[in-house]
Parts: structure tokens; sequence; C-alpha cells
């Protein structure tokens, strides 16, 4: 949009002026400790396209990450949009992936095309995979708003980063937060089944997660892989385990596969000390509570979630909550967390340039999160170094996050009670 | 050899050599376009796919349902010679279509001996492709179901990796006039008129004196050939492949599709089709952003109304196609 | 760890899970036998089922089973519909051109359960959710008792209606030989609607038995047709007993088959089903065609 020259001083161009000249000479008293915020080229809007799954596998979930990417993007254009930008509105244009890679290659073309300077994305690992690449070559930043596998970064790619913790962090640190639970209790639990789905997320994690198993000192009696699309009866693996008598149950799958295990755990009175999920699409999300309050309760949980310590956490959940009326979850967390660094990272740039954003991404030291972690910053792959995910477990109705300490907003309980006795 | 050229044949030739023209014209202005050229690509990939499918179910008329099992073992095949022994996929490609070649022979003598026809050929592989795909989900030595990722290199002709788009196009270009002028051929040579026979009336061919088996071979044997060099394409072009989705239904269906829409057992109705399925798929995907599933609705209902309306294709309409009739079960 | 009581265990979880499979094959066997038509669409008909019978529970407290009187008629009605719509129009084309249009009405009904539903997996809590019985150490759910029970006696009930009743025995005569049906007087177009919308309807209730234990999106079809297809054709297209048979002997390879490592659960079924194909293309129980 051309500026019109010549044309009178409206009252917000008059009030624009006005912050400007108040903040430059504030700025100018300030002591030297923060440098003046940057100003770039006024410009109308700054295109952002984001990546998700809105159909196909993974619907459920993309469309709660893709939420979560749109409330900050809203909040930020309802904040004035990127002052250093002079108020640009951001344009966020959304995308279908359908979890195919070759769909999420043509969309990230097409975004570019549509003149995307930063894309987010995409969910699905594979996809990922493949978008990331596509940004990298036309050089536009990407901001993985969720996908955990570690190969994505491990492709010397500079334009990629990534907020949440990968698959190495969900398994190591999960194991790590469960070791410190387990220690806590009286008794030797040592003890784990473990149970993965066969995709590229379940591969992933679980390789980390087992060396962190032995590494912990625990003992892998039972380990079982599976296919979360097409099991229709796990009943089979469940003797297996049941016959392992494990004290730990670990589990790696999304909702509906893992409803099933718990369900016939149930069926083969199988009562272990605890049952952990790791990345666990259903044991830290809410609908379980509703469908299930009796199984879903002591249900553990190690995954990406939000600083239940962090206020401004708390007002995110909120308006979450009010704009979209449905439970805020821990994917739609990630999303905004996401957003919110690309919108850090545009106000520092000051520019729709990609490469000055790219460099401002990297320079990313965000400490006003709603993440766990002391701030996000980002190595030379661009993960984030100081992602953790959180033990979460279910008590009383509610996913508590209980370890580590620093983040916990309950006490864990472990072990938990028998089978007989939860159900009642 | 001689190889006549019946004067009703020549609109095909003819017709073929004018759309390839095209297409190799409409290159230079493509490129300047990155989403134009990437679905330009995906057209001439999927018409390229459809053709090679035709050979066997189109000009032969045994349906397979499971062409990706070709399909992803030629990916496998030239990711792997690559990866893991530092082979140029250019020589992979040709190993990918031999090994899928091989399979294909493997999978006929099995079912063709049997006497297999129909929806249990069809059926039949289906199974297979749903075999390599549990075996390669649980194959650790090919990644499991993290598959395979090819490093980037750069621009690196002799690797088959370049940055711009516009040599992809053009080597996905070249392969669908390979395999067209190998349908075309096909069509004039006797194995083209037994294979016809045999989709017509096979027990009428077999009394003709048409050795059917062997004829149903060779034409598995092409078709699987083809397949798999498309495997090695996509794996070049995506550089990241995995067992869902090169093994997948859902890739079976992508390849056979655009054959059935613009006419099997035809040479230019795979092109046709695939244009029309391609852009028909990004056009609802960017009308219906917002609504899910809204797009593969309209998908179901044209896929729907054309086999109804249309059940020889695009082609069919166009008074080209070979009517089939249906084969007495 | 592999203890006898592992292997009766996935005995028992298998043959139960196979009654469901041979319930649903009985359908898409009815519509096979009877019409000549693949049906693709058959797993997205379960898919709707379970859906009814979801919003019945969670919206009126009506149970899976006792709903089975509303859901049944329900999809009878609407399986007729697809029939006299497309179906009927193609039953003399090439049998790949049933599977591409049943596949393309598959292909719509289950993105309109993805539009109206969306993608969310949900699942119910009948009172029964919780019970089960234990059979010398091997502990059977109530619900998928109940579903095997169920289907079962579905299973009876469609034999009983095939060899005493009279439009048993017109779909019998239309099966087995189409013109002499017609010339003997048989109204061969509303036997075909009939059967479509019996075999539609069989698969739906299938959905609501399997809906006590089993979780709903608008995916969840797939799964089960395919076992179907592997079923009919195993036990013998056009075989009824036949797909009870293979239902119940695919139910039991693919528990058995969970004893593997890794995911390799599902090969068993597949080697089964192509050498089965190989050595008896007819099924165990079918006649050579």
């Amino acid at each position: 949009m051309q500026q019109g020259y010549g044309r009178s001083i409206g009252r917000r161009d008059f009030l624009k002026l006005g912050l400007a000249a108040l903040a430059t000479s504030a700025a100018a008293c300030a002591p030297a400790a923060a440098p003046a915020p940057p100003t770039g080229p006024r410009v109308s809007e700054v295109k952002v396209g984001s990546l998700h799954p809105l159909t196909g596998t993974g619907a459920f979930e993309g469309n709660l990450v893709a939420r979560g990417v749109r409330l900050r993007i809203e909040e930020a254009n309802a904040a004035g949009g990127i002052k250093s930008l002079g108020g640009a509105k951001i344009n966020l244009i959304e995308a279908d992936t359908q979890g195919k890679p070759e769909v999420g290659q043509s969309e990230t073309e097409r975004l570019i095309r549509e003149g995307c300077v930063v894309l987010m994305g995409a969910f699905h690992s594979a996809v990922t995979i493949v978008t990331t690449q596509v940004a990298e070559r036309e050089g536009v930043p990407f901001v993985i708003s969720v996908a955990v596998s570690d190969r994505i970064l491990q492709r010397g790619f500079k334009y990629s980063f990534r907020q949440q913790p990968n698959a190495s962090m969900m398994g190591r640190l999960t194991v790590r937060a469960l070791k410190e639970v387990v220690d806590a209790a009286s008794g030797q639990y040592r003890r784990v089944a473990f149970i993965h789905e066969d995709t590229e997320m379940g591969q992933s994690i679980s390789a980390a997660a087992f060396s962190a198993l032995k590494e912990a000192g625990f003992e892998v009696v039972e380990d079982i892989t599976y296919n979360a699309a097409r099991i229709t009866d796990v009943t089979p693996e469940a003797s297996r385990v049941r016959a392992a008598n494990p004290d730990i149950i670990l589990i790696n799958g999304y909702y509906a596969d893992t409803l099933l295990w718990v369900r016939t755990f149930r069926d083969l009175r199988v009562s272990p000390k605890a049952i952990v999920g790791l990345a666990n699409a259903l044991l830290s999300n809410p609908n379980f509570i509703k469908e299930e309050p009796k199984l879903a309760e002591y249900m553990i949980d190690g995954n990406y979630w939000w600083n239940p310590n962090s206020e401004r956490a708390r007002r995110v959940k909120e308006a979450y909550e009010k704009r979209y009326n449905e439970p805020f979850t821990n994917h739609s967390a990630q999303g905004y967390q996401s957003a919110d660094v690309l919108v850090d990272a545009l106000e520092r740039a000051a520019s729709t340039d990609r490469d000055r954003i790219r460099e401002a991404l990297a320079k990313t030291k965000l400490t006003d999160i709603i993440v766990p972690g002391d701030s996000i910053e980002f190595d030379e792959t661009g993960q984030n170094k100081n992602a953790q995910p959180l033990l979460l477990q279910i008590l009383q109705g509610v996913v508590t996050p209980v370890a580590p300490q620093k983040y916990a907003a309950g006490r864990p309980v472990f072990p938990i009670p028998p089978l007989e006795e939860r159900l009642r | 050899m001689k190889v006549e050229v019946d004067p009703r044949r020549r609109p095909t030739i003819i017709g073929l050599l004018v759309i390839l023209a095209i297409l190799a014209a409409a290159g230079p202005f493509l490129a300047s376009n990155r989403y134009a050229i990437q679905v330009a690509t995906l057209i001439l990939l999927f018409a390229y796919l459809a053709s090679g499918w035709n050979i066997l179910s189109g000009y032969g008329g045994q349906f397979s349902f499971g062409h990706a099992a070709f399909f992803g073992l030629g990916a496998y095949t030239s990711t792997i010679l690559f990866v893991k022994f530092g082979v140029s996929p250019w020589v992979g490609m040709l190993a990918a279509g031999l090994v899928s070649a091989l399979l294909g022979l493997f999978i006929g003598l099995a079912c063709f001996r049997s006497g297999l026809r129909g929806a249990y050929f069809a059926l039949a592989t289906l199974a297979f492709a749903e075999i390599l795909r549990v075996i390669f989900v649980n194959w650790d030595w090919v990644g499991r179901s993290q598959g395979l990722l090819i490093q980037l290199v750069g621009d690196e002709p002799l690797l088959f990796q370049f940055t711009a788009r516009l040599p992809y196009y053009y080597i996905a270009l070249a392969l669908l006039a390979l395999v067209s002028g190998v349908a075309l051929l096909l069509e004039r040579l006797k194995l083209g008129y037994e294979l016809r026979a045999i989709k017509s009336n096979e027990v009428a061919a077999a009394v003709l004196g048409v050795d059917v088996f062997r004829a149903k071979m060779w034409a598995m044997g092409l078709s699987a050939f083809f397949t798999g060099i498309g495997g090695t394409f996509y794996a070049q072009y995506l550089y990241y492949i995995e067992p869902f989705q090169v093994f997948g239904v859902g890739m079976s269906v992508d390849i056979l599709l655009p054959a059935i829409i613009g006419g099997a057992g035809t040479v230019i109705g795979p092109i046709i089709g695939a244009a029309i399925l391609v852009l028909l798929g990004e056009g609802t995907r960017t009308f219906f952003r917002g609504f899910a599933g809204a797009d593969l609705m309209v998908f179901g209902v044209i896929l729907v109304l054309v086999i109804l309306f249309m059940p020889y294709g695009v082609m069919g309409l166009l008074g080209s196609a070979p009517k089939a009739k249906k084969e007495s079960a | 760890m592999v203890d006898w009581q592992t292997v009766a265990q996935s005995v028992a979880g298998g043959l139960l899970l196979g009654g469901v499979y041979a319930l649903v094959a009985l359908g898409l066997n009815l519509i096979f036998g009877v019409m000549k038509v693949i049906n693709f669409a058959h797993g997205t008909f379960m898919m709707l089922g379970m859906y009814a019978s979801y919003w019945l529970f969670t919206l009126y407290g009506i149970d899976p089973y006792p709903g089975i009187l509303l859901v049944a008629p329900l999809f009878l009605l609407l399986g007729v519909l697809v029939e006299r719509v497309v179906v009927s129009r193609i039953l003399d084309a090439p049998e790949h051109d049933q599977l591409l249009v049943t596949l393309g009405v598959s292909l719509f009904l289950q993105n309109l359960a993805l539009a109206l539903f969306k993608a969310d997996p949900r699942s119910i809590r009948p009172l029964y959710a919780d019970w089960s019985f234990s059979v010398g150490g091997v502990v059977l759910s109530a619900p998928r008792l109940g579903a095997f029970l169920a289907a079962l006696a579905l299973a009876g009930l469609f034999f009983w209606l095939l060899r005493s009743t009279d439009l048993g025995k017109a779909m019998r005569a239309a099966a087995e030989e189409r013109e002499g049906a017609i010339l003997v007087g048989i109204d061969v177009r509303l036997i075909y609607a009939l059967a479509f919308g019996i075999g539609t309807a069989l698969v739906a209730v299938a959905g609501s038995i399997v809906l006590p234990f089993f979780t709903v999106s608008p995916s969840v079809g797939e799964t089960f047709l395919l076992m179907a297809f592997i079923t009919v054709v195993l036990g013998g297209l056009g075989s009824f007993p036949g797909a009870l048979i293979g239902g119940l002997l695919i139910g039991l390879v693919e528990g058995l088959g969970a004893l593997l490592p890794g995911s390799l659960r599902q090969l068993p079924v597949f080697i089964l089903f192509v050498l089965s194909l190989l050595v008896r293309p007819q099924g165990l129980l079918g006649s050579r065609q």
C-alpha cells in the first residue's frame, strides 16, 4: 500500500508520532540499560503462514495447535500490531497439510508464493521435515510450532527454530523426573513395561527413553511396539504385560489407542504402581477425564506443558477458553508460545526481510514465557536449549504438574492406589 | 519387427506430441512461480505413475490396488543405495526399476498362476503393499517408521539434486514422454493386442491361442519397472521417504485415479486425469480453506459422478477409449 | 513374556473380536453375494453407525444395545437410498468401477462426518463398562463379550432370514441366478435395494455393539473394512458360513500375531490372506466361480 505523501496528518498518526516522540525521549533519559526499540519501515502488514493438519490424521491436535497460534497473533494485532514496523498487522494465512508430506510441501511453496516472510508448523514430524526443507531452500524462517523428532534440526539448517522440547529431551527428562518421584517413595520400583507406537513419533521418543531408563537404573521387563492406526484390540499385548508383572507401565501413544490400553488393563485387572505416559495424547487430556473419570485419576504423563506458576500462562488459558469455548490444552500452549517467539522476533527484526527475521530469531532471549524454562534461547541447531517437559498427574480430576519441583502445582502420588480401590 | 502406424492411431501420436511440446515450452514460464512449477511437476509425476499403472491395469485389464508396493520399493532401493553405499541416484533409479520389476514378476507369478482375477487380484495387490509396509515399518536397517532422509548437497546434477525446480520438471516430463512412448508402442505390438484381448475376454483369448500368463507377466514387469522409477523421482524430490507414505493405500489410489478419470487404456488419458485431479485437489483445498473435509467431500462426489456418467474417463467422452466388457464373475 | 495364560488370553480376545469382524463381513458378503458389488463404503457405514449410537447415548441416554432398534431401521433406509441413487447404476459396470464409486461414496460420507463431528475421538461409558468375567484365568470384559454374543445372535437371525423367509429365498435366488429370478417374477431391483439396505444395517449395528469398548472418529471404519475384506475373501465370497468362520479365524490370527515382536502383529493376517488367495481363491467355503 502506497504511503500518500502530502496527505494531512490524521489523529492516529499524531498519536503515533506523539508516542514515538515520548518513547524516544524516555529512552534517551533512561539509564543505558535497554537499547532503544528498533524502528523499521512502515508496512501495512506482515504475512505469516501457519501449516497444520486441519483434516486427516492428527486433525484433532493440529487444530488445537493452530488455534493457539491464532490466539497469539490476534492478541498481537489487537495490541497494535508490530510496533517496530509502524503498527503493521500480522496477516496469518492458515494452510492444511492433511498430514501428508507432499501436501505440506505444496502448501509451503504456496504460502511463500503468497508472500509469507515467516512460517510456522507443522505438527507431524514427517511433514515438518519436508516443509522446513522447502523453507531452508527458499531462505524463509520456519518456527516449529509442534514437531518432536530430533532429526528435524540435525541437518545443519539455519532457518528452522523449535521452542518445544525435542524427542531426546522428552524421553530423557521425563525419565529423570519420574526417577525423582519413584525414588522419593519408599520401596524399590524398578520394573518397567514400555509400550510405544510405531510411527516416527513413537520411534524417536522411545529411543531416547530407552537409554534414559537404563541409565536411571530401571529394568525394562517388557517392550511392546504397536500400530496406533490399525489396532482394534490390545488384549494379547496387555496380557504379555500382565505376565511380566511390571511396577510401572510406560506408554507412548495417541488418544484412542492409549484409551484402549488403559481400558484393557482395567479389564485384565492389571494394577501397576503407576501408568506413565511419554508425550501421550490421552493421559494429560481433559477429555479423558470427562470420559473415564475413575480410570483417569492418578494417571501420569510426561509432556510439554505450560508453566503453572506463570501468571501470563494463567491469563492466556483464560483468554483461550473464552475465545474458543473449549479447554486450553498443552498443544494450544505450544502453538501460542511459538507464535509468541515469532512476534518477539518480528519486533526485534523491525523488518520484513527474511534474513533479518532469521537473525532476530537466532538471537532470541525471551524470558516472559508461558512454558517452563528460564528463557527461550536457541542453540546453533535452532533448538531451544532450556525446553523441558513436565511430569503431570491427574489429581482430583485436574491435570496437575507434579515434577520437577520448580514447576509443580501439586504433590505427586506414587505409588498410586490399586485398581480395585480406584474403581470404587 | 515392423511397426506399422495405423492411420486411426495417428491422432493419438499427434495429440501426445502436441501435449509434450506445450509442456516443454511452458517450463520456463512456470519456473518463475515456484508454486506453479511445484504443482506442474506433481501433475507430471502422477501422469507418469498413472501411465505406468495403465500398462498392467488399463491396457491389460488387471486392476491393481497395490502399486504403492512397487513405488515404495523403488523409492527405498535408490535411496538405500545412495545413503548407505554412495551410489548415484541415477544408477539407483535403474536399480529401483529392476528391483520393482522383480517384485512385480514375483507377485505376478503367484497371482496369475492361481488364476486370480478381478476383485481378488485387486485385493491381493493391496495385501502385498500392506505386507511391505508392515515389514519396512519394523525393519531397523531401513530406518523403520522414521524412514530415510537424503542429505541435501545443494546443486549436484550427477547426484540427482538441484536447487532450482525447473530441472525436476523436465526430468518428470522426460519420464512421462518415455512411458507414453512405451504405451504407444505397446498399442502396436503383438503384446498390446494380446493384452486387449485378455482384457475384453480372457477365456476367449486363451482359446484363440494367446499365452495369457506370459502376456500378463510382461505387462506386470513393465508396469512395475516404471512405477519403481517413479519412486526414485519422488524420493529425490522430497528428500525424505517413510513407509506409511510410500507404501500406503492412499498412494496406490493416487496412482490409479488419474488413469481412471482420464481414461484407462489410453495414452493421453492419464495425463488429462492427472491434470484434472491435481488441479482439482489444489483448487478445492484453497477454496475450502477453513472448512475441514469439504474438499474431500467434493472429491468423493466428483469421483462418483465421473464413474457413473463417464466410466471411460475423459477420453471415453471424446470417443477414443477402448470399451471394456464387464468380466463375468 | 509369553506364558500359557497370555496365549489363552490372546486366543480369547482374538475370538471375541473375530465375532465382530464376522458380523461386518456378513453385511459385505450379502451385498456381494446378491449384487456382485464390492462395497468400499462398508466401513464408513460402520463408522456412521457408531456415531449414531454415540449421539443416542450422549444426548438421550440410550444404551447402544437397545439403540439397535433405532439404528438398524435408520441404516436400512440409508442403505436402500444409497443403492437406489448410486449403486443400482453400476451393477453391470466392471468391478473396479464399483470399487471406485463406493470409494467416492466413502470419501464423501467420511468427510461429512469430519465436517459435522470434527476429528475428536469420542467414546462412551455404559453401565457395564467395568464388568468382566474370569473364566479359567482368562478375563473376558463385558462389552467385548456382549459384542461377541450380539454378533452371533445377529448372524443367527440373519441365517434364519435367509433360510426361512420369502425375502431370504428371493435374495438367494437373485444371487445365484439373476435371469432366472426375474423370469420367476422376483422383483430383482427391490431385492437388490433390500440386500444393500440389510447389509448396511448389519454393519451399522456392528458399529453400535463395538462402541462400548471402542473410540469413534471419522477414520475408524478403515481398519474394520480391511479386516472385513480379508474375512470375506478368506471365508469365501458369497458364503455366509464362510464369513462367520473367516471372521473368527482372522480375529484369532490377529490375536496370536500380537505375540510377535515389534508391530509385526498385522503380518500373519496379510500373509494368511495372500496364501489363501493363491492356494484356494474361492475361500474356505466358497464355491469356485
